[in-house]
């Protein structure tokens, strides 16, 4: 990475925030958090982060009609759901709001560190519908 | 024939000829009019017989048909007095008083005691003289079974032959009614029980004949029907008509009625909710036979299953409420602990790291069971839905004996793979039957002690394929082997042992198997290990499921 990419992650779990402000922080992300969706919606408008990792169930504005709000804005950036909601519907209507990958909670660190550098890394070439279908293949429970 | 002489002397005896022939007549006519006198005497014994016949058979009551004997019997055998006791449950209880205030009389005869008593257990007559009177007791007799005993107290002279035999046949007429009365009275008792039961069954139950007529329904039934606003003499027919216009799947509940309608033996259960009020009803009907095979007809009973249904909905609400909520910690915990063994906070201790692993076994413990809850409540909910594709049985199970081996090994347990080398193509979800593959081998380990060994074999069987999971492991008793695919059972032997489990996870197989429209069997014995054999159906099944 050439330059710090910012990073916009939101959940209303503080302590979720907290392990993945420390986390990407590491890796050398700039790091917003926000608590809910319409505080994001308003660092996302402030900052446009190159990437949002974002939960779905969330007080006031939810995941979905926030990643629709933040698509519509902001085309290049990348959008990542990492939430509870596992079943093969979610997954599609994470998809369908504009998300470009779906990681199901509980999660690990380094896995989603990862995937989220994969989606920095070739913003053009967003994951392959077939390896969104091996994360729903994953998903131990609907 | 006389000779001459004879007749001659005969001539000069006319008088004495005349009166003889005259004293033969009278004697003639006393006899006559004796035999004429007896005629009409059995004449009026017959007609009296007949009578007392007429008026003993009037009567259905006991207590009526018991008064009606004493009576007839008292008046033929001239008796002032008298009293009758009835047989009923295996006693002799007083039914009906002649002359005497009722509460002077015994109102119980015990077999053997006291004449009445000893009448009935010896089955015949029994008179006593009392003083210038004489007691009598004669049991009632019916196809040889005493159904009660008549007790006289006379004071007239002893009874002539002709009388003896009146009163005789009246006693056996009369226990003729009797045993005629007790039976109605059984009848209506039996109806009564009937009838209190069906009616204490808060559930409303009917039965109809065979044309669908209803034969008898409980007051539930008369309720839902009041409710209902249903008329009160329709057939099963046009009720089931009247009640699909108002439930939410009318062409369903219809459907039961055709089985019936086609299947005189058609038994079955189903469930049907109203439009208007959202009550639930499971209804159960099964043939009537009498037992001569003969089918009288068939029972119908209703059960509100409203605050069932609802129950079971809020424990799936409360299940899958507190399973996400459940989800969200083990989430913190799980990344928390992974961030740490991964030092990314620092260099550990190999005893940190040792302890941390604990709890990051132990949270996926957590999350493991937290999964299944929600599996179930889900299933419950019918909101399970399979993902079939065609997939590589072979290579999904080998998956899963290898993530299984590092356990296997840690406990010096032999894991053994037979696969074939080629498989029918097999349609299904590889999550879920990983998941029972998983399940099982996990399972297999748990129960298996050390030195022990499991083997994990994938065959053919014609056009359906098998799994079979077979282990050297402490083995199931027959008497739980049913019970345990239930849900949260736990085998005695694993609770007896520690061995850590929820009870869920082969329900849980067994609904993922049988989603596949397949089977899961075990076949085991006490010390004998165990193989649990879970059988997929053709491809074609399950892609058309």
């Amino acid at each position: 990475m050439s330059e710090r990419s910012t990073v916009l992650v939101v959940d209303d779990d503080r302590d979720i925030l907290a392990l993945l402000e420390f986390r990407l922080r590491r890796d050398g992300y700039e790091v917003l958090t926000a608590h809910d969706g319409d505080e994001a919606l308003a660092l996302a408008r402030r900052h446009r982060p190159a990437a949002t990792v974002l939960d779905v169930a969330m007080p006031g504005l939810d995941g979905l009609s926030l990643a629709r709000s933040i698509r519509a804005e902001l085309t290049e950036t990348r959008l990542l759901f990492l939430t509870a909601r596992a079943s093969r519907d979610d997954i599609e209507a994470g998809l369908a709001a504009g998300a470009d990958d779906y990681i199901t909670k509980p999660f690990s660190p380094a896995m989603l560190a990862w995937r989220l550098a994969e989606l920095l890394a070739f913003p053009s070439a967003p994951l392959s519908g077939q390896n969104r279908r091996s994360d729903v293949a994953r998903t131990p429970i609907a | 024939v006389a000779s001459p002489p004879l007749r001659a002397l005969a001539a000069l005896l006319p008088g004495r000829r005349t009166r003889a022939l005259e004293r033969g007549h009278a004697a003639e006519n006393e006899r006559l009019k004796a035999a004429l006198a007896a005629r009409s005497q059995e004449k009026e014994r017959l007609q009296a017989l007949l009578d007392a016949g007429g008026r003993l058979a009037e009567h259905t009551e006991v207590e009526e048909v018991a008064r009606a004997i004493l009576d007839e019997v008292a008046a033929a055998a001239r008796a002032e007095f008298g009293m009758l006791h009835v047989r009923r449950s295996e006693r002799y209880t007083l039914a009906a008083t002649r002359g005497l205030p009722r509460r002077t009389l015994p109102g119980v005869v015990e077999e053997g005691v006291d004449p009445p008593g000893v009448a009935v257990s010896e089955r015949r007559t029994v008179t006593v003289a009392a003083g210038t009177s004489e007691q009598v007791c004669a049991p009632l007799i019916h196809r040889g079974r005493p159904l009660g005993v008549l007790t006289l107290l006379r004071s007239a002279p002893r009874l002539d032959a002709g009388r003896q035999d009146t009163v005789d046949h009246l006693l056996r007429q009369g226990a003729a009614s009797l045993a005629n009365a007790l039976a109605y009275e059984e009848v209506r008792r039996q109806a009564v029980i009937v009838k209190a039961v069906l009616d204490a069954a808060r559930d409303p139950i009917r039965m109809i004949d065979r044309r669908g007529h209803v034969l008898l329904e409980n007051s539930a039934a008369r309720d839902l029907r009041h409710n209902l606003d249903f008329a009160p003499d329709l057939s099963a027919g046009e009720l089931a008509a009247l009640t699909a216009s108002l439930v939410e799947d009318p062409e369903s509940f219809l459907s039961t009625h055709r089985a019936i309608a086609t299947d005189d033996a058609y038994a079955g259960t189903d469930e049907y909710r109203f439009v208007e009020s959202g009550h639930s009803f499971e209804r159960y009907t099964a043939p009537v036979v009498a037992p001569g095979g003969d089918v009288l007809g068939r029972i119908l009973v209703h059960r509100d299953v409203t605050a069932e249904r609802a129950t079971e909905r809020l424990k799936d609400e409360f299940v899958a409420l507190v399973s996400h909520e459940l989800r969200t910690p083990l989430t913190s915990i799980i990344g928390y602990v992974e961030t740490l063994l991964d030092g990314e906070v620092g260099a550990l201790s190999e005893e940190q790291i040792h302890f941390l692993r604990v709890v990051d076994r132990n949270a996926g413990r957590l999350l493991a069971l937290v999964g299944d809850l929600l599996f179930v409540a889900n299933l419950d909910a019918g909101a399970i839905a399979l993902e079939p594709q065609e997939l590589e049985l072979t290579r999904l199970v080998a998956e899963c004996v290898e993530a299984a081996r590092p356990d296997a090994n840690g406990r010096d347990i032999a894991l053994e793979l037979e696969m074939p080398v080629t498989l029918p193509a097999v349609v299904a979800d590889a999550a879920r039957i990983g998941q029972v593959v998983d399940n099982l081998i996990t399972n297999a380990l748990k129960f298996t002690p050390r030195y022990g060994r499991v083997t994990v074999r994938v065959r053919a069987t014609g056009p359906t394929v098998a799994i079979d999971v077979e282990d050297t492991g402490i083995g199931i008793a027959e008497s739980e082997q049913g019970r345990l695919f239930e849900r949260f059972y736990r085998a005695p032997g694993a609770t007896a042992r520690a061995i850590p489990g929820s009870g869920l996870g082969l329900s849980v197989a067994r609904a993922i198997v049988e989603g596949h429209g397949g089977t899961i069997a075990v076949r085991s014995g006490e010390g004998l290990g165990s193989t649990f054999t879970v059988e997929l159906p053709p491809s074609r099944e399950v892609a058309a499921a």
